[in-house]
């Protein structure tokens, strides 16, 4: 009975030893946190240029004085490679841990490489078990070295100032939305798709640029990340760009959901219109052999902002979501119409026929001469804390 | 004994086993959105195969396929085929183990060496089945629940992710599999292995061994179904482990950003219920052929032989794919629905031949 029971108590030993994954086993302490992913290749000389920008772990949220406050929150690392599975290799001439992508926040690429085509990096980066794809992607507007070496005020790390930023953009200005990750960009260029991506810049530098002066310089708007308009990608490839306003109409169109401000012309002036998008649907019809593609939007108006008039009877309400829709509409046309012109599918309707009807000869042909009509639909849904504005001379309307 | 509930999971998990991370990302790329219709037809196939072997088993109630074939062609070609299977079933498992020690070190065990996961799987299954079908058993159907709420859990968890487009243009090739019938192969002629349990578990265990196979043909469409939904078939054609990669992207909140290791285990779980499943066949195989005395003598050869196989099966991923594609239907289908229906028509032959000479 001993002899069993000893027996046993070996084996067990024995399977703990085996158990623990010691190949494999890492420490916390041992690892290099990546937080932010800056990619660039020179046209020329076909160089990469990889900057990594790894957590600086004993920096924490520790007052200014202390040990460790005075360190950067983060290091930017840098290495230039023939190919990219160098950098890995030329990283650890400087980086004492090991390198742990799987926490990365943002990554970043650069203009002239996005327009050269980003294929390459993302294939390298799929390839990886350990890099993952869902994180949001940015164009970089200007030296990507410089953004790589710049501090934000406020979050710890670029990088969560960044993906923050895009979250709050997407729902409060909707000049971002979900759809704007690596992976995204591997779906929608796999499927033909077109894909607006957020443009990052620096603003104007005074002072040190590499030391922490954003911290003791009151001005946030210097020394510090700008998200800046998008960049139109398809096929992997920046093809050109959006600015702020048409971003808005963008993300409208491909249904993301979030409040935006609009100013309306309503009854011989403006009103501003706080709207709410719920997402769009799409609907493929035909007219004599025409694809005629009717787009839904449903939106909710409030009038939180609307410091100009204040509807009080239910015509008044019609009018005013008429008023809004009719806006809305003819924005939208405007937009397609102006981005058509330069052969760009923002509305995804090449995307549409090959999913409603993918027997049709000449997909493209057939997009390319669509009609897009659209259906918006607002319904009056809130407004502020007035129920009716004081009417005082004072003011400006 | 077994119950015919255990018997039923066991079938389920032998059958999901392997087939979640080996097949899904072939099965997307040959049939697009439609990929989720793959399985129903296999697991039809399976059903059917299922059915030949129910009828042979019948014929010698409290016999395995071993003893009904020496029953019905002699010693010498009787033992023929006990070591042809027992040579199968070594072999499956030597590639059940491989598949796994492939996953792990491509995802999360990269410098690992796969003989450590190879040795201790059989080590620990070894264990498992000298204590006997009744343990192998009720351990599955034990862990069964703990199988199952994480993996669709943590798939769940991701479904925020779900766009209904990724499955349009549906319904254009519901045949696909009909050009890629290796699927009836691997996972469902594989369930073989599950008649060397028949003479244990409890009578009436058709039933169970039917509805086992088209319930994972069941999951196993519904899992196509959800990695086409959320990765899209372009990705999941072109990912290695799909599901993996799935959970991979799942971020809860803003800190919780590694839960795949969750759904790591799940997987080498099930993947060691096959393992137990065809080790205790191939145990039993002996046990059956040669009526030895001990246990532990001849499990820790099979034990040594299927981690020496483990290491040989395939070189790499690519071959392992093109076995699964060339061969692996034609290797299945002789074992497993060639000879049982040999053995059933010379049953047959004898039976009416000896009722016609007692008529006579």
């Amino acid at each position: 009975m001993f002899r069993r029971k000893a027996a046993a108590a070996v084996a067990l030993a024995l399977s703990a030893a085996l158990l623990s994954s010691c190949w494999d086993k890492t420490e916390l302490n041992e690892l290099a946190l990546v937080s932010m992913i800056g990619l660039d290749r020179d046209p020329e000389s076909g160089i990469y240029t990889i900057r990594l920008q790894v957590i600086n772990p004993t920096s924490g949220s520790t007052a200014r004085g202390t040990p460790g406050g005075e360190q950067s929150p983060v290091y930017t690392y840098e290495a230039n490679v023939r190919t990219l599975a160098e950098a890995d290799l030329k990283f650890y001439h400087l980086i004492p841990r090991k390198l742990f992508l799987h926490h990365a926040k943002a990554v970043l690429i650069s203009g002239r490489a996005a327009r050269q085509g980003m294929r390459d990096f993302i294939n390298f980066s799929e390839l990886q078990p350990s890099a993952r794809t869902s994180v949001p992607l940015f164009v970089v507007d200007g030296s990507i070295g410089e953004v790589m070496r710049t501090y934000t005020p406020l979050e710890r790390t670029p990088a969560e100032s960044l993906s923050s930023r895009i979250e709050l953009l997407a729902d409060y200005a909707l000049q971002s939305g979900r759809d704007v990750e690596v992976r995204d960009v591997i779906e929608r260029s796999e499927r033909d798709e077109w894909i607006v991506l957020p443009m990052v810049a620096v603003t104007p530098k005074t002072g040190n640029l590499d030391s922490r002066d954003v911290d003791a310089s009151i001005d946030a708007n210097r020394n510090q990340l700008r998200l800046n308009g998008g960049a139109v990608i398809r096929n992997y490839r920046m093809v050109g760009r959006l600015d702020d306003n048409e971003l808005v109409l963008y993300h409208l169109l491909n249904g993301d959901k979030g409040t935006f401000v609009r100013r309306v012309p309503f009854r011989n002036g403006h009103v501003t219109a706080v709207l709410l998008s719920r997402g769009t649907k799409r609907r493929l019809d035909w007219e004599n052999g025409r694809p005629v593609v009717r787009i839904r939007l449903s939106l909710e108006l409030s009038t939180l902002a609307m410091n100009e008039y204040h509807p009080r009877t239910l015509e008044d309400i019609r009018a005013l979501e008429k008023a809004v829709s009719e806006s809305i509409t003819d924005e939208l046309d405007a937009f397609l119409d102006k981005t058509r012109a330069k052969g760009w599918d923002l509305a995804g309707i090449r995307s549409l026929l090959g999913r409603k009807a993918p027997k049709l000869p000449n997909p493209d042909r057939a997009a390319a001469d669509a009609k897009i009509r659209f259906e918006i639909k607002t319904l009056f849904t809130g407004m502020g804390n007035l129920s009716r504005l004081y009417e005082g001379s004072g003011g400006t309307s | 004994m077994i119950s015919r509930g255990q018997f039923y999971f066991l079938t389920v998990n032998f059958t999901l086993g392997t087939t979640l991370f080996v097949t899904i990302n072939n099965m997307i790329e040959e049939a697009g959105p439609d990929a989720w219709m793959m399985p129903l037809w296999a697991g039809l196939g399976g059903m059917l195969a299922a059915l030949l072997w129910i009828a042979l088993l019948r014929c010698a109630p409290g016999r395995s396929p071993v003893e009904i074939a020496r029953d019905a062609w002699g010693p010498i070609a009787g033992l023929i085929v006990g070591i042809l299977y027992l040579l199968v079933f070594c072999t499956i498992a030597a590639w059940v183990l491989r598949n796994l020690s492939d996953f792990m070190n491509v995802t999360i065990m990269p410098k690992t060496p796969p003989t450590i996961f190879h040795i201790m799987f059989l080590l620990v299954g070894a264990y498992a089945v000298a204590q006997g079908s009744e343990t192998v058993g009720r351990m599955n159907a034990v862990i069964t629940p703990f199988l199952f709420f994480p993996f669709w859990l943590s798939l769940a968890l991701a479904a925020e992710e779900w766009k209904w487009e990724r499955l349009e243009p549906a319904f254009r090739d519901p045949w696909a599999f009909f050009q890629y019938p290796s699927l009836l192969a691997f996972p469902f002629l594989e369930a073989f292995a599950l008649t060397m349990f028949w003479p244990k578990v409890r009578p009436g265990a058709a039933g169970a061994l039917v509805s086992g196979i088209a319930s994972a043909a069941v999951s196993l469409s519904l899992v196509l179904f959800m990695v086409t939904g959320l990765l899209g078939p372009e990705r999941a054609a072109r990912i290695n482990f799909p599901i993996y990669t799935i959970v991979q992207e799942v971020s809860i909140g803003r800190v919780l950003v590694i839960i795949h290791s969750v759904l790591t285990v799940t997987l080498i779980t099930l993947i060691f219920v096959k393992l137990l499943v065809l080790l205790y066949a191939a145990f039993e195989t002996i046990d059956r052929l040669f009526r030895p005395t001990v246990r532990w003598p001849h499990l820790l050869a099979l034990a040594i032989l299927i981690s020496a196989g483990a290491r040989t099966v395939y070189e790499n991923p690519v071959q392992n794919r093109l076995l699964i594609d060339r061969y692996l239907l034609i290797y299945d289908g002789f074992y497993s629905v060639l000879i049982p229906a040999l053995l059933l028509v010379t049953i047959w032959i004898r039976r009416s031949l000896a009722g016609r000479a007692r008529k006579g």
